[in-house]
């Protein structure tokens, strides 16, 4: 299928246009994860940790059901709780998948400087290269979600890959294989939209939820994974999804203007000086021991 | 097919003869043999009579005039299965400690904080573990009276990832629930017993 | 300390200056050299081969940048007192015009052991060094600061570079090219009288008691005479 095929668009820190732009068209995927079904069960954290083989690591007891506070270098999947008190005192206890959102316009790779270690694939997911990664971390603070994370034994930087050798082979990822409720979908980006809609209007309508809506943020070109919320006014409940995630301006302004312009400019002094030397002259000590040119 | 297949005409009944259940013919409403109150229908015969009741000295009970006045309710989790899943790394790292869930009201008075160790007795035994704070459960009003609930995860006791690190209660949860033994199904109250609940 | 070391040449610069001032080059090249490569992506692939490949320049950049400030914080104690600013320092930034144009042959009476422009360069680069270090820090480790301060930290360190580039060129500008007799003051730490009432006439006249000007008249007409005789 075409969402099987593997096509950059867009590599971190690269001189050149990636090689091979528009020549294909690609479809873009896209999880759907409906929080107002979700039961918490935690089996999509398993089978991320099971299917990238990754080391177990000790937790502690935190007083929640929550894993831990936050993703890791090695647990990029988590499901964040939080009990929320409505104001006519009843109680909800909202659970909501966390990993990397795969952002149409991803801060981490404007931010980041090493040639090729961040990529984006015409189907939309963002995969690290750690190959590539010089562990400078500044993805880290380019992401508005606060996903990538730093193992500094390795020096690399980790986070969810969307499944991209699952992806690559035609199948869906191994969190939407493993959940048990039918809360987590997977396939086209419109498609995907199209059923979260859906779902949100039942919810509006049917289900007692005026303020049920899509989690697709625009500020950064849309995301590769969407939401469905009970109150998508109010995001941040959600185990602090920002409500208008934004690349911080430094990585647009300064990294594709200023820089750019200021290294030329800089630069411009070896000219400069080298036209004074043949315009205006050494200063010999005087008295110069040879006749000056008039 | 509906939903009632242990009848040959498939629908409920309201006389069930002897042979159908050990405590018919009619439906009944029973207290647990601990109960915060008496059984408002019949307060003589508060418990279901036709229980099974074992008779090994363990096998006591608790009354509130005893201070046993926190209902207390066994369960499992999704994260772990029995009491094996507690020597599995993956299922530890999910939920790695043993925990007893408390609300936030009745942590308020009495001066608990999350994380910190409680401890839950009934008239059998006692079990240790840190103190989860929720909202989730709400103090309930029984007979006029404010009534707390606590629930207690039963996956860990004896030897596990936790308990071998000292991260433990080492006693099975099911110390604390009453051998009293459904006369139907043969399952004993986990579900429903009285407990003091003190910080360690 | 004797300043006059042969017959026509000055001590400028003593052992220790001049190995201060080459660890903080040698520091600050290898600092720019590999913050260029993560800089600049189309310079990443040839400066990064140079200091073993992208994670190790990454790698070593901040250690060469924390050498190149506990170089230069010793060679700002060092030439803290030379370095100070004066009235006559004003007056010689008024004159800035004449002094790129190549106006007068000889500098003014007042400058010292230090011009204003050097003095000048050297209260940049300490400016600088303190904004690398204030804004290199959260780059180093951005965990801990988050996203805000690092973006912002980011792009001061990144102006400070620029600055400190600029600098860098001319100042390898007027120590070599620009100023014949200037290179050695810093290899051998000698320079020749001529160089040194040329441009410094108010230390020449304080390290040997002579009036620069004077010596420099009857050097010229020295020269002249020696020429017609020839």
């Amino acid at each position: 299928m075409a969402t099987g095929i593997l096509q950059i668009k867009a590599i971190s820190g690269h001189a050149s246009a990636p090689p091979g732009r528009g020549v294909q068209r690609e479809e873009e995927v896209c999880k759907y994860v409906d929080v107002t079904t979700c039961i918490g069960c935690k089996a999509c954290e398993v089978a991320c940790v099971e299917w990238n083989d990754m080391p177990f690591q000790q937790t502690t007891f935190d007083n929640t059901y929550q894993t831990m506070r936050s993703t890791a270098w090695n647990y990029w999947n988590l499901i964040k709780f939080d009990e929320h008190q409505k104001d006519d005192g009843s109680l909800m206890w909202l659970m909501r998948k966390d990993q990397c959102m795969h952002c149409e316009d991803p801060g981490c790779l404007r931010a980041c400087p090493a040639d090729g270690a961040i990529v984006q694939y015409t189907n939309g997911i963002v995969d690290f290269q750690q190959e590539n990664c010089i562990g400078c971390q500044y993805c880290v603070s380019g992401c508005p979600f606060d996903i990538p994370k730093f193992n500094s034994t390795t020096k690399k930087v980790y986070k969810c890959t969307l499944c991209s050798d699952r992806v690559g082979q035609g199948l869906e990822p191994a969190c939407i294989k493993a959940c048990p409720t039918g809360c987590l979908k997977f396939g086209t980006k419109s498609d995907m939209r199209a059923l979260a809609d859906k779902r949100a209007e039942q919810l509006r309508e049917h289900s007692g939820f005026p303020d049920a809506g899509v989690y697709d943020p625009p500020s950064v070109g849309g995301t590769h994974v969407v939401y469905v919320l009970h109150d998508i006014t109010h995001p941040e409940r959600y185990g602090g999804l920002p409500a208008n995630p934004q690349i911080p301006i430094a990585y647009t302004l300064w990294k594709r203007v200023a820089k750019p312009i200021g290294l030329l400019l800089a630069l411009f002094a070896a000219p400069v000086a080298f036209f004074h030397y043949i315009t205006e002259g050494p200063r010999e000590p005087q008295p110069p021991d040879r006749e000056l040119r008039p | 097919m509906g939903p009632l297949i242990m009848t040959p005409e498939g629908v409920g009944r309201i006389f069930a003869p002897l042979t159908a259940f050990a405590d018919g013919p009619f439906p009944e409403h029973y207290e647990p043999i601990e109960s915060p109150i008496a059984n408002p229908l019949h307060p003589s015969q508060s418990s279901n009579p036709v229980v099974t009741k074992m008779k090994t000295p363990l096998d006591k009970y608790g009354e509130p005039g005893q201070g046993f006045v926190v209902v207390c309710t066994t369960y499992r989790l999704t994260e772990h299965y029995h009491y094996w899943t507690k020597n599995n790394p993956m299922n530890v790292q999910l939920v790695p400690e043993p925990f007893v869930e408390v609300p936030v009201e009745l942590a308020n008075e009495m001066g608990i904080t999350g994380g910190e160790r409680v401890k839950v007795s009934s008239a059998r035994a006692s079990y240790v573990a840190k103190a989860m704070v929720t909202r989730r459960i709400k103090p309930m009003l029984i007979d006029g009276k404010k009534t707390y609930q606590i629930g207690v995860p039963i996956h860990w006791g004896y030897r596990g990832i936790a308990e071998d690190e000292g991260r433990t209660s080492l006693t099975p949860a099911n110390m604390l629930s009453p051998t009293v033994i459904d006369p139907n199904a043969y399952t004993p109250e986990f579900k429903g017993f009285l407990v003091k609940v003190e910080r360690v | 300390m004797t300043i006059v070391v042969h017959r026509d040449e000055l001590l400028r610069h003593p052992v220790y200056t001049r190995v201060l001032h080459w660890s903080v080059a040698i520091c600050f090249v290898l600092a720019l050299l590999s913050g260029l490569a993560i800089y600049t992506p189309w310079l990443f692939h040839p400066l990064t081969a140079l200091f073993g490949g992208g994670p190790m320049t990454r790698l070593l950049h901040p250690w060469f940048s924390l050498g190149f400030v506990v170089f230069f914080a010793l060679q700002t104690v060092n030439w803290f007192d030379p370095m100070t600013w004066t009235a006559d320092d004003r007056r010689w930034m008024k004159r800035l015009r004449e002094y790129v144009k190549n106006t007068d042959a000889l500098e003014p009476e007042y400058v010292g052991f230090f011009n204003a422009g050097q003095k000048l360069y050297f209260w940049t680069i300490v400016a600088s060094a303190i904004v690398f270090l204030v804004s290199g820090v959260p780059m180093w480790f951005p965990r801990t600061f988050g996203p805000a301060i690092v973006a912002v930290a980011y792009v001061l360190h990144d102006l400070a570079a620029l600055l400190m580039l600029v600098g860098f060129i001319v100042h390898v500008y007027e120590g070599t090219a620009a100023q014949p007799g200037t290179f050695q003051s810093m290899t051998r730490g000698t320079v020749d009288k001529r160089w040194a009432w040329t441009h410094h006439p108010a230390w020449y006249r304080r390290v040997t008691g002579r009036d620069p000007r004077a010596d420099y008249e009857h050097a010229r007409e020295h020269l002249a005479k020696r020429r017609r005789e020839a």
